[in-house]
C-alpha cells in the first residue's frame, strides 16, 4: 500500500487555550486519506469536523497526537506549510463570503497570480477551473460577483481553489444553502473532479443523502472524538448508533428499514434512491407469484 | 371565514430592485400572495429567486419600492407602524449565532420583552412560557456556545416567541443544523403551529415542504406556482425547470411507476410510501 496522503493520528486540540474560556474542540481524532480516495467527515454540529480538516493544510497546528501531510510533519513548528496549501485545497463553509475581487475572472485569478504564473498560465487556469465547474469562461469572466446566484458565486468560490490545481479538496458542507439543483450540480462537478483528474476529495457534510451518493469512506466524530470509520455500506448499517450522534441515514435507507418492519424481504444495503428503486423491484418481481 | 377576511399579511404586486454596480438586480417583480391566519405556509424557489427577500418584506425590514404590505392591517411603509408589525412577525433566521445576543439563554430570550418595556412579572411569565414551549427549560442558565447549533436554534425561535408574534417566519432556519438538529427545530415549529401561531417557512430541503398546508414557489422574482405538497409534488417536471426537486421518496415511487410498479399515490412520507407498497399484490414477502 502507498503511504497515506494525510495521516492524523490521536489529535487534539484546544481553542483559547490557558484562559478561563478555554474549551476543548479535538480529543483524539484520527484521519486517514490515499491518493484519489473519497472520504466522507461526518458530525453532529460542534463535534470538531472544521477544526479538524483545518489541520490538513497547516491552518491549525496540533496541539497534541500527530498530522502528516505529504510526508511533511505538522507538528513540528519549522516545517512551513505554505507549500502544502497549493496541493490540499479547503474550500471553507459559505465559501462565497470570502469572494472580494468584483469580476469572476479575477477573483479565481487570484491564487495563481500568487504562486507567480505568468499571464498565459493564470489565464489557463482559471479557464481550466471554471469549466471544471461549469460556468461558461466567455458568459462569466466579466461578470460582478454581486450580481451571480448563490449557486454560482459558490462555484466562482470553488473555482477559486481549483485553480491552484490542488491534489486534495476539502470542503467543508459545500451545498448547505444551495437549492436542490445547485446541490446537484455540484455533486457532479466533484465527481467529474474525481473521475476525470484523480482529485482526492474530502466531503464535510450533514447531509446524509449526499455523504451516500458521493462518498466510499466515511469517518464520524462525535464531541471531538473519531467514534466510527468504515466503507458507507457499513456505517450506514449502524442507524441506532448514528441517531444517538445526532446524525440520522439517507432517506433511501429510512424506507428500507421501514419496508424490513413491514415484514418486506429487501436484498443488501440501500443507500440512494438507485438501491431503492432496484431493491423494491426484484422484491415485487420475485415474491410469492414467482 | 374565506379568502380575504382570514388574510393575516398581504401582499399586493410588490416589485423590490437593489442596486448593484453597474446598474440593479430585480429581485421581486409584482408578487401578490396572502399569509393566512392559523396556515402552515412554505416558499421554496432556487437561489435568487426572492425568497428571502420577500420574507423581509413580511415584517418591514425591507419597504417595497413598488406595492404594498400590509400585516393585520397594518402597513410595513408606515413608521409608525413598524415597532407593531415586528411585534406580530416574528422572524428566525439560518444562522443562529448571529441572532443570538446575551451570554445567558433566558436572558436572550428575555432581550425581546424587555424592549418592549413590559413590567417585570409579564417578561418573567413570557420568558418562562417560551422556554417551556420550546422544551429549554434546562437550559435556561446555559452560555449560547456551550449549545448545539438545534439547542441554538430553539433559543433563537424562543426569544421571537416571547414577543407573542402571530406569524413565525423561519427563513432557512434548519439550514446550517445537523440531522437531529433539525428535526429538534421542526418538532418545535410543529407544536407552536398547533397551538396556533402561523408558520411561514422558507426552505431548500423539499423533505420539509410536505409539512406544509401550501406551498408557494418562487422563480425569478415572480410566483410561479402555488399548490398543496401533494400536487406540487406530482409535477416532477415541471420543480426541475423551476431548478427544484421532489423528495426522495416521491422520487422513488416516480422510478417505481416507471417500470411498472405503481404504489397508487404521490408519496410525501417514508411511512405513506412503505405503507403504500407492502399493499400491492405481490409485494408481500
Amino acid at each position: 500500500m502507498t503511504e497515506p496522503i494525510i495521516e492524523v493520528r490521536d489529535l487534539w486540540h484546544w481553542y483559547l487555550r490557558g484562559t478561563p474560556l478555554e474549551s476543548v474542540a479535538l480529543q483524539g481524532a484520527s484521519f486517514t486519506l490515499a491518493a484519489g480516495e473519497v472520504v466522507g467527515i461526518m458530525g453532529h454540529t460542534g463535534s470538531g469536523k472544521s477544526t479538524l480538516v483545518q489541520h490538513f493544510n497547516g491552518l491549525l497546528r496540533p496541539h497534541r497526537g500527530s498530522v502528516r501531510v505529504f510526508g511533511s510533519d505538522l507538528g513540528d513548528k519549522h516545517v512551513d506549510p505554505r507549500p502544502l496549501r497549493r496541493r490540499i485545497g479547503l474550500v471553507f463553509q459559505f465559501p462565497e463570503q470570502q469572494l472580494f475581487d468584483p469580476t469572476v475572472a479575477d477573483d479565481i485569478a487570484f491564487g495563481p497570480r500568487k504562486l507567480g504564473c505568468d499571464h498565459a498560465e493564470v489565464r489557463r487556469r482559471v479557464q481550466g477551473a471554471m469549466a471544471a465547474v461549469g460556468l461558461p469562461f466567455d458568459t462569466f469572466k466579466d461578470r460582478y460577483t454581486f450580481g451571480l446566484s448563490g449557486g454560482e458565486m459558490r462555484k466562482v468560490a470553488l473555482a477559486g481553489v481549483l485553480a491552484l490545481e490542488p491534489e486534495v479538496l476539502v470542503l467543508d458542507e459545500p451545498t448547505a444553502g444551495l437549492d436542490p439543483r445547485a446541490r446537484r450540480d455540484l455533486l457532479n462537478v466533484l465527481r467529474a473532479l474525481h473521475d476525470e483528474r484523480g482529485t482526492a476529495l474530502v466531503f464535510v457534510s450533514h447531509n446524509m443523502d449526499e455523504v451516500a451518493e458521493l462518498v466510499t469512506r466515511v469517518d464520524v466524530l462525535a464531541d471531538g472524538k473519531t467514534v466510527m470509520s468504515g466503507p458507507v455500506r457499513e456505517i450506514f448499517r449502524e442507524e441506532r448508533r448514528l441517531r444517538e450522534l445526532g446524525l440520522g441515514v439517507p432517506a433511501a435507507t429510512e424506507l428500507a428499514g421501514a419496508l424490513r418492519e413491514r415484514g418486506v424481504a429487501l436484498r443488501g444495503d440501500v443507500l440512494t434512491i438507485d438501491d431503492a428503486v432496484e431493491a423494491m423491484m426484484w422484491t415485487s418481481s420475485s415474491s410469492p407469484a414467482a | 371565514m374565506t379568502g380575504a377576511a382570514d388574510a393575516l399579511i398581504r401582499v399586493e404586486s410588490v416589485s423590490v430592485a437593489y442596486p448593484v454596480p453597474g446598474g440593479k438586480v430585480q429581485a421581486l417583480t409584482d408578487v401578490s400572495l396572502e399569509v393566512r391566519r392559523g396556515e402552515w405556509l412554505t416558499i421554496i424557489g432556487h437561489n435568487g429567486s426572492g425568497k428571502s427577500t420577500l420574507a423581509k418584506l413580511f415584517n418591514g425590514l425591507i419597504i417595497p419600492g413598488r406595492g404594498s404590505v400590509t400585516v393585520d392591517g397594518l402597513s410595513t411603509a408606515d413608521d409608525e407602524q413598524r415597532k407593531r408589525i415586528r411585534q406580530i412577525v416574528g422572524m428566525v433566521f439560518q444562522d443562529p449565532d448571529n441572532q443570538i445576543v446575551a451570554t445567558i439563554v433566558e436572558e436572550d430570550v428575555a432581550f425581546g420583552p424587555e424592549n418592549l418595556g413590559l413590567p417585570r412579572a409579564e417578561i418573567i411569565e413570557r420568558v418562562a412560557d417560551a422556554m417551556r414551549r420550546l422544551e429549554i427549560e434546562d437550559l435556561r442558565q446555559r452560555a449560547p456556545h456551550q449549545l448545539s447549533g438545534g439547542q441554538k436554534q430553539r433559543v433563537a425561535i424562543a426569544g421571537v416567541l416571547a414577543m407573542r408574534p402571530a406569524v413565525l417566519v423561519l427563513d432557512e432556519s434548519t439550514a446550517m443544523l445537523d440531522p437531529s438538529g433539525r428535526t429538534e427545530v421542526l418538532q418545535a415549529a410543529q407544536a407552536l403551529h398547533r397551538d396556533g401561531v402561523t408558520i411561514v417557512a422558507i426552505t431548500h430541503f423539499m423533505g420539509e415542504v410536505v409539512l406544509a398546508d401550501r406551498v408557494v414557489v418562487l422563480a425569478e422574482g415572480r410566483v410561479a406556482l402555488e399548490a398543496q405538497p401533494r400536487d406540487l409534488f406530482a409535477q416532477p417536471e415541471r420543480l426541475r425547470e423551476l431548478e427544484l426537486d421532489v423528495p426522495q421518496v416521491t422520487e422513488i415511487a416516480a422510478r417505481l411507476r416507471a417500470r411498472g410498479v405503481d404504489v397508487g399515490l404521490v408519496p410525501l412520507t417514508v411511512a405513506e410510501l412503505a405503507d403504500a407498497y407492502v399493499r400491492l399484490p405481490r409485494a408481500a414477502a
